[in-house]
């Protein structure tokens, strides 16, 4: 059976002023990680993004973060954690609520909240819409794209053979004896080409 | 290794890796990353930066706004609500100096209050305004009740 996440207690939830001040802590670094992670929620998103932008999903992680959506236990997670973190779990509700076209309902509307004080979205139970036979069509078209791109790097295939079939970054090192070094070199040409390519964030092709 | 995953599993599963990956890159590699694409870090992290304490201090102001409302409507009411306290001056300070002999309400006789002969008909009306507010009188009322 699943269990509902515990709710941060008050007294170690964070205050607005505490929040800007992570804000202000911020590194060069995690703010090029936070757009880039911001870039690929919404590159998943794909059409159920439904307009929405990078900065709105940063923006709703905050937002839901100063309204007491989501709380922060400092004590337990980093600020970056908690906001990449919320972004994952916003784009999901989002992706859950999207029916292109067929939705009367606002995902915000039918927030409600449990019995420890958590604003839940009955959405979150329901599963994703099946793709319509346009967004099939992108998707297999976009794996073809990216096998293409990577047709010359044997390597390069192999981890993007099970990152598809959902292996972690140990799962797959093990699974094809890499290093970490290995694994990292691989890895951030795969990010490197498919940005070059166009295919990530800005330029989506699942979008169209 | 399952077959039996849709290409929109995949390529989610794809995407998910990419974004771990993401997190765990070097601040150097996601640096050169994002000038690769045709974006100055700085900039962007200025602009990000500016977005989020924006919506903290758009919220701070909310947040203000409606303690400031929730106070005008707390001391409307205040304003309106009439006290059950004696009408004449000589019954208020009777009353007052009643309460203040009393040992369970030596508490909310601080020690300006304990000299009634300095004390003007005004301070002891809004003494009395005071504990009617917390339910002190009507407790007072009560007791005397049960007592009788």
């Amino acid at each position: 059976m699943a269990t509902k996440p515990r709710r941060v207690p008050d007294e170690v939830a964070t205050t607005p002023a505490e929040i800007a001040a992570a804000i202000e802590a911020l590194t060069s670094g995690d703010w090029a990680r936070l757009r880039r992670f911001a870039d690929n929620r919404i590159w998943k998103l794909g059409p159920k993004a439904d307009s929405r932008t990078r900065d709105d999903l940063i923006q709703m992680a905050l937002t839901d973060l100063l309204a007491d959506v989501r709380r922060w236990d400092k004590s337990k997670v980093g600020f970056m954690t908690l906001l990449t973190g919320a972004m994952k779990s916003i784009s999901s509700n989002w992706a859950r609520s999207y029916k292109k076209a067929e939705t009367p309902l606002l995902e915000a509307d039918l927030r409600r909240e449990n019995e420890e004080g958590q604003i839940f979205s009955p959405l979150e139970n329901v599963q994703d819409q099946s793709p319509n036979p346009e967004q099939r069509l992108h998707d297999k078209q976009t794996l073809e794209l990216i096998d293409g791109l990577f047709k010359d790097d044997e390597k390069a295939q192999l981890v993007l053979t099970v990152w598809q079939e959902g292996y972690d970054p140990p799962g797959v090192r093990e699974l094809w004896g890499l290093s970490q070094n290995e694994y990292n070199t691989i890895v951030r040409k795969i990010r490197r080409r498919l940005d070059a390519a166009a295919l990530t964030a800005d330029h989506d092709i699942r979008r169209n | 290794m399952s077959n039996k995953r849709t290409d929109e599993e995949k390529l989610d599963a794809l995407i998910d890796a990419l974004g771990d990956s993401i997190l765990e890159a070097s601040d150097e590699d996601i640096l050169d990353e994002l000038r690769m694409s045709g974006v100055a870090p700085e900039a962007e992290a200025a602009r990000l930066k500016a977005l989020m304490l924006g919506t903290v201090k758009a919220f701070r102001q909310r947040a203000l706004e409606a303690a400031r409302a929730a106070y005008g409507r707390q001391i409307e009411q205040m304003d309106k609500k009439p006290y059950s306290i004696p009408k004449t001056p000589e019954q208020r300070r009777k009353l007052f100096s009643f309460i203040a002999q009393q040992p369970q309400f030596a508490e909310f006789v601080t020690a300006q209050y304990r000299n009634l002969e300095d004390l003007t008909d005004n301070d002891i009306e809004t003494y009395l305004e005071d504990l009617a507010e917390l339910g002190i009188l009507e407790n007072l009322n009560d007791d005397k009740t049960d007592g009788e």
